[in-house]
């Protein structure tokens, strides 16, 4: 019997020790990866793989860096541009590039040409409107400075979507950004902490327009069978919000972490993005019908990530003193 | 060792287990050179408005309060037992419930404006003042009653033989001696009002930011913990020192016996009923909007059906945060009142600022700090939270217990001394029983904030360990599971009811 409980324990202790179990840090709205992907990735690896889901993108960022001296994650997921900047300014990411990032439909995508991020998702921020409020034609941003205290934006020192809007219009208007959201500010209802906040008021009609995202309508559309709220992109150009991923600085599952980053970029995980994350798949996957009510834009604008990552906070705290 | 010295012992222990988990944040994060950020003109330009908003706040809550507080501490009717139990309401009311039944009820497009009643006051200065005395006013209801009732009968009965009115008698015998119990619930509502950060960020929206806010921008927004590190810094040292100003105000003891039920005006019964309907509707709403949704003015128990549901809790773990949530609310919760009681029974001036001023620290700070101890030393969340808790809890307890044991009849314990009964005799013999309703108050109320508390758990981000209700419920309302998340508050704030309900029944018994 004695024996039977020690040849247990060093199993026990075996498997402790020498699992692989890969740990991925993400955000809430992601959680959906854990409802059969990651079991078909643990399939593939033979391996468990632990979702750790940590509020929004920037607790994700902020969780990291807590752990630089200590790193637990092995894989992060859901870090856009600027956060991704950060990221790497900040030593918590190594670089990888997948085998089959060939996969990758606009090599334009790739936003990070050292690899450090590999992006698995995009989508273009827009406003989205209640037609029965907003009956004139939406052209440009000019536009929106027309109604007084009827647009919700999110705050771009908390909200990645609220940061992505400020990059729009600093991407738009270069120099006289600042100019342009002095014009803008008679419009704003109010500055909410994040995308869920805004949009719980904007669905009680508190405004009757919101800074959100291109496939809104189309979610609208699956959910509701109405496309009730419409998607405005300024005649401008649209800015793209890339999410993408990466192996921790300190990793302690390299090579599983390596394979998790693979397998974002397979047809099993791309064709998962439509309807479950509502942004564009970065591979050629088939798009679901639904997606004829998404808002596919015609230009796109960037700003350079190294102009990002310089100037990201000077930006904030200049849009802080015109704001407040 | 002198005593007086001895007696600062305890309180001294409670600083050093603040101390410990900022250390190593201090230590790995803070960079001397951010102090220079106090010196910002954009730090002066917050700092101004979280003063001039925590004032306004203030002082309005105590003016509004003033009235139904007088009238909460002559009569002993059902509007009394409402305005004493509203205390609880902010404790337990989530700022994210609270957020929306305000917009449901007074922004444009909200259900008085649709009565017929155009206010809006979302998005404004008025909308943080009103919120704000929704949240805290509570508190000065509770403290100034408490202290009108405790004031002899004798006092107030040579002053009507001396022929002093109802108004000069209030004016010069009854508020002079209630001054203590306002400076502290003063300095409670100052600090609450103070280090908003929910109630600022959705009903003030643009235009207004406080301390609070700002540290959790620097924190999440632009990954500063230094700069975060130096706003906190500030606020400690400015609601540390008003705790010690307000401190100068010593508590007033009395062998008091308890008046019976006075005849009150009906001016100061108007006044009572209008702001209990203030206080209530939004908390009915709250409760309402678990079963009706108002946006599409239907009824709807789906979300009731939903939280308790196999699928739902697969993905968000309702039940099992219920759980979790009670039984780390009923541990913290006894740990906080022992500790209370302890700390009282060593009462000095350092203890009471000691113990006072932990009160200004942030508690988002608090949270970083305890999950750096996780990752630093893998000490488990479970630990962890139930330290948070109580540390943030004690100078509460305190607070509630403070008049029932300092008032406490010290000739009782000295004559069982005399007769040789020893420390644990004196305190399960004699204390015990009659500062029970005392600690099971202090105890329930404590429970409740705990219950209901967001900031350290979300901080920690905490749900993938070990999930908390207050944690599940943000995350069901960030899924856009609206009712879900309105059926839970609602829920948590049945839990809460009965809680109280009990502890009544309870105390009601042990008088009897």
């Amino acid at each position: 019997m004695k024996k039977f409980f020690f040849i247990g324990f060093l199993l026990m202790a075996f498997i402790l020790v020498f699992s692989d179990e890969l740990v991925v840090y993400t955000y809430e709205s992601l959680s959906w990866i854990e409802e059969g992907l990651v079991q078909k990735f643990e399939e593939r690896c033979n391996c468990n793989v632990k979702v750790v889901k940590l509020g929004d993108a920037g607790n994700v960022l902020t969780r990291l860096m807590l752990e630089k001296k200590n790193p637990k994650a092995d894989v992060v997921l859901g870090l856009d541009q600027s956060l991704s900047a950060k990221a790497i300014q900040e030593n918590l990411l190594i670089p990888y590039k997948p085998d089959n990032i060939k996969n990758i439909k606009d090599p334009t995508l790739i936003f990070d040409e050292e690899f450090y991020v590999i992006p698995f998702d995009y989508g273009a921020i827009a406003i989205i409107y209640d037609p029965d409020k907003i009956t004139d034609e939406l052209r440009s941003f000019e536009d929106l400075t027309k109604y007084e205290k009827s647009l919700i934006v999110q705050d771009p020192r908390a909200s990645s979507t609220g940061q992505a809007f400020l990059l729009w219009t600093i991407a738009v208007y270069g120099e006289d950004w600042q100019d342009f959201w002095k014009r803008l500010m008679p419009a704003i209802l109010t500055i909410s902490p994040s995308w869920d906040d805004s949009f719980a008021l904007f669905e009680m009609g508190q405004a009757p327009m919101m800074v959100s995202y291109a496939t809104d309508s189309a979610y609208s559309q699956y959910y509701y069978g109405t496309s009730k709220y419409k998607v405005f992109i300024p005649e401008e150009g649209a800015y793209v919000q890339i999410e993408g991923a990466g192996i921790v600085n300190g990793a302690k599952n390299f090579e599983l972490a390596k394979r998790f980053i693979d397998f974002l970029l397979t047809q099993d995980f791309q064709k998962e993005v439509p309807l479950n994350q509502w942004m564009f798949p970065v591979t050629n996957v088939e798009l679901p019908e639904v997606y004829e009510y998404a808002v596919i834009p015609d230009k796109i604008l960037t700003i350079d990530d190294n102009k990002i990552s310089k100037n990201l906070e000077k930006w904030l705290n200049e849009w802080e003193d015109l704001v407040f | 060792m002198k005593k007086s010295i001895k007696k600062h012992i305890p309180a001294f222990i409670f600083l050093c287990l603040w101390v410990i988990p900022f250390t190593f944040l201090f230590i790995d994060f803070f960079n001397f050179e951010d102090v220079s950020n106090i010196l910002d003109p954009r730090t002066f330009r917050i700092l101004s408005f979280t003063i001039y908003q925590a004032v306004l706040s203030t002082l309005f809550s105590l003016i509004i309060t003033f009235l139904p507080a007088y009238y909460a501490s002559k009569s002993r009717g059902i509007i009394s037992k409402l305005l004493d139990n509203s205390v609880f309401i902010p404790f337990f009311f989530p700022p994210v419930s609270a957020v929306v039944a305000f917009s449901l009820l007074y922004s444009s497009t909200g259900i008085l404006s649709k009565l017929g009643l155009k206010i809006n006051v979302m998005y404004t200065l008025t909308g943080i003042i009103l919120a704000h005395i929704f949240y805290n006013s509570p508190i000065f209801v509770r403290y100034i009653s408490e202290g009108l009732k405790k004031i002899p009968k004798n006092f107030k009965e040579s002053a009507y033989i001396e022929g002093a009115g109802k108004f000069r008698t209030f004016l010069n015998i009854e508020l002079p001696l209630i001054m203590p119990s306002i400076s502290r619930a003063f300095f409670l509502v100052f600090t609450y009002n103070f280090m908003s950060f929910a109630i600022v960020l959705n009903i003030g929206g643009i235009k207004y930011s406080t301390l609070e806010v700002a540290i959790a921008n620097a924190l999440r927004g632009t990954f500063n913990f230094s700069k975060a590190l130096s706003y906190a810094l500030i606020q400690l040292l400015i609601l540390a020192t008003i705790n010690v100003f307000m401190s100068k105000f010593e508590p007033i003891t009395f062998d008091y016996e308890s008046e019976s039920e006075n005849k009150v005006g009906i001016f100061s019964q108007i006044i009572s009923i209008i702001y209990l309907i203030f206080e209530y509707s939004i908390v009915i709403v709250g409760i309402v909007s678990a079963f009706f949704n108002f946006v599409t003015m239907k009824f709807d128990i789906s979300g009731l059906i939903n939280i308790f549901s196999k699928e739902l809790n697969q993905r968000f773990p309702v039940i099992q945060s219920i759980f979790n949530s009670i039984f780390v609310s009923i541990i913290s919760a006894s740990l906080s009142v022992i500790v209370a009681y302890y700390l009282l029974k060593n009462y000095s001036k350092f203890t009471n600022v000691a113990v006072m001023s932990t009160l200004s620290i942030s508690s988002a700070f608090l949270g970083m700090s305890l999950l750096y101890l996780n990752i630093l030393f893998n000490i488990s969340y479970f630990v962890l939270i139930i330290l948070g808790y109580f540390l943030i809890t004690v100078p509460l307890s305190y607070s509630f217990l403070f008049q029932p044991v300092l008032s406490f009849d010290a000739s009782i314990i000295e004559s069982a001394k005399i007769d040789g009964a020893s420390i644990i005799k004196i305190f399960s013999k004699i204390e015990l029983p009659l500062l029970f309703p005392a600690f099971l108050s202090a105890f329930l109320q404590v429970f409740a904030i705990i219950y209901g508390e967001f900031t350290i758990g979300y901080t920690m981000q905490i749900r993938d360990f070990f999930p908390l209700v207050s944690i599940v419920n943000y995350t069901l309302s960030s899924s856009r599971l609206y009712l879900e998340s309105n059926a839970l508050s609602a829920f948590n704030i049945v839990i809460v009811f009965f809680v109280f309900y009990l502890s009544n029944k309870l105390i009601k018994k042990g008088k009897n």
